[in-house]
């Protein structure tokens, strides 16, 4: 039998193509199943596991290695003196207008 | 004068072709696409060069092209007939993505895996058209709309088709705001558009490290096709949230994938070579890489529909156009049709869940063509 939407192509490769494209997918659909489940599973299992292996606010965690904060520093210097720079140009503007008032 | 004469035998001038032309007219139109309307510059606009570049004619016997042994371009195409580059690209991805999103909400997941149906019936469709197996595989994963999935597939696959699946790849993904918002609205219902979901949960540090090795595991012990493209993105991953390895996260998500996207984006463009490109079979892969779009952004809609039969807490059917894996276009385009029927509706924390699930899944299915189809 050919099947009409695949008229150019043999009978058994017809069955094969369609074969291997419900196969595929459903081996996406399998994967990624899985993998939402672990993830689902995952705050249970380390719930479990706090006990063994405590999440804490582990220091290394929270700023990264101190190597690899080289060029942050400067970028948080920078945004730091950016933000002194403003206020201080605020509270100038502030202090030389009461000054005028009065 | 016979040496004059000679000479202007070798230029351009003498040797261009109508289909050289028209690359070159293509490769300008690229050009300008991305300039003035900011449609994937750091893609077209090194695609578009490259396409003026490999359609210039040359001399006989003078070998520079990317077909030609020894050339310069040879060596930088090298990286995409070999699928070199590829993976690197998905090393700087990793690096980049945040999968918070998916791991506070795990069932979008399954939106990333619908939207793959765009993969497998453009397999069949190409299959139908007379392209060989391996050339219909590496058609179908235009679907992924995953430009280095794309690549990877059809170097493995189908070499003579690369120019023309790669162009029609990124083309696409160009267009994602294009294709996907009137597909988006044909299949749903103004209420189910203005459908509102709960915002994430915060997701621990710990969760983010253990997720890009366990991913990795499940997803190649089922398709060790995939092993390459998967192994690099969660290395990536890994990088970025091991939080001792930043360095290395940013140069894999700056200058490396920048270094590599120049190569690839104008090798690519070079191999647009008119008389190889300009066929045929270049328009179809065309044709069914508009088709495998619009059926994978239908494919995840309804997914999403279908899932909000079980759900009590109801998903956003916008959501699951995420599914495709152009990222973060789609998720965009997500936000963009949501928030014109309420402009209070923040869905593109949500769609990025389904987005990066994409680019599993799309890696995947590239990975069961390819242990298939050689």
């Amino acid at each position: 039998m050919t099947l009409p939407i695949l008229a150019q192509q043999n009978d058994v490769d017809i069955w094969w193509a369609l074969g291997l494209a419900g196969t595929g997918l459903l081996i996406v659909f399998t994967a990624l199943i899985l993998i939402s489940l672990f993830i689902a599973l995952l705050p249970k299992i380390l719930r479990v596991l706090a006990g063994v292996w405590p999440e804490i606010d582990e220091p290394q965690a929270n700023t990264g290695h101190p190597e690899s904060q080289v060029s942050d520093d400067a970028a948080v210097l920078a945004a730091i003196g950016f933000v002194l720079h403003t206020e201080m140009q605020k509270q100038l503007a502030a202090d030389q207008q009461t000054t005028r008032q009065s | 004068m016979d040496i004059f004469l000679e000479f202007f035998g070798t230029t351009g001038f003498a040797s261009i072709t109508w289909g050289n032309s028209i690359m070159i007219l293509i490769g300008i139109a690229f050009i300008m696409l991305a300039i003035m309307k900011d449609y994937e510059p750091l893609l077209l606009v090194p695609i578009g060069m490259g396409a003026i570049v490999g359609n210039i004619p040359t001399g006989p016997g003078m070998g520079l092209g990317v077909n030609d042994t020894g050339s310069v371009l040879y060596y930088l195409y090298f990286g995409v007939s070999q699928g070199v580059y590829p993976p690197l690209i998905f090393l700087g991805i990793g690096a980049m993505t945040d999968f918070s999103t998916m791991l506070s909400n795990p069932k979008l997941v399954l939106l990333g895996a619908a939207a793959q149906v765009g993969v497998f019936l453009t397999f069949l469709g190409a299959f139908w058209l007379g392209f060989t197996k391996a050339e219909a595989g590496a058609i179908g994963i235009i679907g992924g709309a995953d430009g280095p999935t794309a690549i990877f597939l059809a170097a493995k696959l189908a070499p003579k088709l690369l120019g023309a699946i790669a162009i029609a790849a990124y083309s696409y993904m160009a267009l994602v705001p294009v294709i996907q918002p009137p597909i988006m609205r044909l299949l749903t219902t103004r209420k189910e558009r203005l459908i509102r979901m709960a915002p994430p949960r915060k997701v621990s540090k710990r969760e983010k490290m253990i997720f890009p090795v366990a991913a990795f595991l499940i997803s190649t012990f089922i398709a060790p096709g995939a092993v390459v493209l998967l192994g690099m993105l969660f290395f990536g991953n890994l990088l970025k949230e091991s939080l001792v390895t930043e360095r290395l996260a940013r140069t894999a998500r700056t200058a490396m994938i920048d270094v590599v996207t120049i190569l690839l984006g104008f090798s690519v463009g070079a191999s647009t070579q008119a008389e190889y490109f300009l066929t045929s079979q270049s328009l179809q892969i065309f044709g069914l890489g508009a088709l495998s779009f619009a059926i994978a952004t239908a494919g995840g809609v309804m997914f999403a529909k279908f899932m909000n039969l079980f759900l009590t807490e109801k998903i956003n059917p916008l959501v699951g156009a995420a599914g495709v894996s152009a990222v973060p276009d789609s998720a965009r385009v997500v936000q963009m049709v949501g928030q014109q029927e309420d402009p209070h509706n923040f869905l593109l924390m949500h769609a990025m869940a389904p987005n990066v699930a994409g680019v599993v899944g799309s890696a995947i299915a590239a990975g069961v063509l390819w242990s298939v189809l050689t």
